[in-house]
């Protein structure tokens, strides 16, 4: 896949802060590409650069091979769709006349409709913006972003303040985009939002990237162990349970239970119940990005 | 296939609604500055009402310094100026066909530096209280700034006041005289308090910020709000002079189009004043205080409600280099007056001036997003 964008070297200080120390990055050309980390990591920092809103103190962004330069940028602007940080709208302004105002502003525009077909808020067109719920309000913004049918999203914590219900709806417009062949930058500090979204993660902490990969990649590679918790009734031969192939350690926690911590868990689940027939699988802990990201940086993710 | 010309309409069309949507720019823009009018009109400029400015002056010095006196008389323009000998000029104010007399006294400029150099001036007994204050304050602020011409000793001003012997003549209502003020009043209130304000809480909302992340000129953005707010005022001015002149009496003497220049120069003035401080202010409550600190001054000091000689004199410079007052000068020498083009020149310079400095300072300091 080519690069969509590419971030090399991107530093930023605000006065006495240092908001980003180097980062580095590209994203991938219709791949969903996130930026993981707590608040004040420097995410946003780092996508308004991208964005052309904010210059850095050095390093360079490239979007299809062009330089990014803050400022006027008319030409790049025409593909991109920007979702901020709790940006607001004007109160008065009808849901209709914002994606048409919004759409006016760029050579090409998707009709009003079928963008709010797409957000679900077909019915909410002649309601003033003061009027929508904190999820509708959310999906209008992402149907701002995509009124010119942008090649390049970008999203910056885009669930942030939303009930779960109305957080799991942004998600499938989120997926929906990438159906529709975009390419998505997103910010956020939600681990789940991060793993069922995004097809590639970065770690930001303090301005630094600490690990970029898949989800998937960044669990396995991380040396974080999985737990199985076995219940079992009568006498378990402990000593064959340890044998079994990529088993760490055993803890016993009462008498018909016991929990292994194992290296690789498909593989020990496999010999386990091809050797033993008699136990049952009580609960399975698999390491998330949570952890991961504890890992990385010694530190909780949520606020 | 999408013009800037249709983004500009479309823009200017959006925010006429909006403008029109919030019910308190209305109120503000509107309502309040008509009912302060209605309410002040009724209550002042009832049958024994009107004020009249005609001053009797008489210069007994004849030097060089009181020639200058009386020429700084004659460029007055509130004042309708009277030139002539002490005794018929007595009687006429007495008479009330004055409503005031200066007297430049003999040795004036012999006086000059010693001390005690004073001007007189006369004032009629019979006029209506509300104005009584409005010649002297005038004639007050014409010594200010005369005195400031001359050195080392400045004039003073001894007062009197002549009693009545008939009531007045001629006389200019005070709906006349007040009536610009009402409509800078409702003009300064687009400009500044929702102009600049709307635009600093648009800032705020980071709205700016994501119209940065569009292909939006801010030519376009900004031609297509001033488009809107000029239009905004264009209806002011119809409402406010309309109503006044039907329901109030008022009468305008001048041209109608020196007249709708000089609001075509002022309107647009204070709309990109309101620019400016949105741009310059760092936060919206800058911001909203920067608009405040420009509307209530102006609309207190400019000569607007009160006469500007009645403020202190630490006030004067402030109040002289004001947009507002040379928008009102101007307004009242057309429509009292009958003044031309010609004559409110200077007057559109000033205000052209000051909107030049406010787009200068816009293109400078604005920007979509500020840097957190």
């Amino acid at each position: 896949m080519p690069e969509k964008v590419t971030a090399r070297g991107l530093w930023k200080s605000y006065g006495e802060v240092r908001a980003l120390k180097g980062i580095s990055f590209s994203i991938e050309e219709g791949e969903i590409f996130g930026l993981l980390g707590p608040n004040g990591a420097g995410k946003t920092t780092a996508v308004e650069i991208i964005e052309g809103l904010r210059r850095a103190d050095s390093g360079e962004v490239i979007i299809d091979g062009e330089r990014v330069r803050p400022g006027l940028n008319p030409e790049m602007k025409q593909k991109m769709g920007v979702q901020l940080q709790e940006a607001q709208f004007y109160d008065k302004i009808k849901v209709w006349e914002l994606l048409d105002l919004f759409g006016s502003y760029h050579r090409r525009a998707l009709p009003v409709r079928e963008l709010l077909e797409l957000v679900g808020l077909e019915d909410k067109a002649n309601s003033h913006v003061e009027k929508l719920s904190g999820g509708q309000k959310r999906r209008l913004s992402l149907a701002a972003a995509l009124v010119n049918d942008p090649e390049l999203v970008f999203l910056d914590e885009p669930t942030t303040g939303l009930d779960p219900q109305a957080r799991r709806r942004l998600w499938d417009l989120i997926k929906e985009m990438k159906a529709q062949r975009r390419t998505v930058l997103l910010t956020t500090h939600y681990i789940e939002e991060a793993e069922s979204l995004c097809d590639r993660v970065g770690i930001i902490d303090l301005g630094q990237m600490v690990a970029l990969d898949t989800p998937e990649n960044l669990i396995r590679n991380s040396g974080l162990e999985s737990a199985v918790t076995l219940s079992y009734a009568g006498e378990l031969d402990l000593d064959g349970l340890k044998a079994l192939a990529a088993v760490r350690a055993l803890k016993p926690s009462d008498r018909q239970r016991v929990r292994v911590e194992s290296t690789d868990v498909n593989l020990f689940l496999r010999e386990l119940f091809r050797r033993f027939d008699d136990v049952a699988i009580e609960r399975l802990e698999r390491p998330n990005l949570e952890d991961v990201f504890l890992a990385l940086t010694g530190k909780e993710l949520r606020e | 296939m999408r013009g800037r010309g249709l983004v500009f309409i479309k823009q200017v069309w959006v925010n006429l609604k909006l403008h029109f949507r919030d019910r308190m720019a209305v109120f503000w823009e509107f309502v309040f500055p008509l009912v302060l009018m209605f309410l002040f009109v009724l209550a002042l400029g009832g049958e024994q009402g009107g004020v009249s400015l005609k001053v009797g002056l008489v210069d007994l010095d004849g030097s060089e310094l009181s020639k200058a006196l009386v020429a700084a008389f004659r460029e007055t323009p509130v004042l309708q100026l009277e030139e002539g000998a002490e005794e018929s000029l007595r009687a006429e104010l007495e008479a009330g066909r004055l409503d005031g007399l200066v007297i430049i006294p003999q040795g004036l400029q012999a006086s000059l530096g010693r001390g005690g150099s004073r001007i007189k001036l006369l004032l009629y007994g019979g006029m209506n209280p509300q104005f009584k204050g409005l010649i002297p304050a005038v004639v007050q602020q014409l010594l200010v700034e005369f005195n400031e011409r001359i050195q080392p000793a400045p004039l003073g001003l001894v007062q009197e006041t002549v009693a009545p012997s008939a009531k007045p003549t001629e006389e200019i209502s005070y709906v006349d005289f007040a009536l610009p003020s009402y409509l800078a009043m409702a003009v300064l209130a687009t400009a500044l308090l929702s102009g600049a304000i709307d635009l600093a809480f648009e800032r705020k909302w980071k709205l700016l910020k994501l119209l940065g992340t569009m292909p939006l000129h801010p030519v376009t953005f900004f031609s297509a709000r001033t488009v809107q707010q000029f239009i905004v005022t264009v209806l002011q001015g119809i409402v406010v002079v309309g109503l006044a002149i039907t329901l109030l009496g008022a009468k305008l003497q001048g041209g109608y189009l020196a007249l709708a220049l000089l609001f075509t120069v002022g309107s647009l003035s204070f709309i990109l004043m309101g620019f400016a401080i949105a741009a310059f202010s760092k936060t919206h409550e800058a911001a909203i205080g920067l608009a405040q600190i420009f509307y209530m001054p102006m609309v207190l000091l400019s000569g607007a409600f009160f006469p500007p000689g009645l403020m202190p004199a630490w006030l004067q410079p402030i109040m002289r280099v004001l947009p507002l007052r040379f928008f009102l000068d101007g307004f009242r020498e057309i429509t009292i007056r009958g003044a031309g083009l010609a004559e409110i020149g200077p007057n559109l310079g000033v205000l052209a001036g000051w909107g030049l400095i406010c787009l200068l300072i816009t293109f400078r300091f604005f920007k979509w997003a500020t840097e957190a």
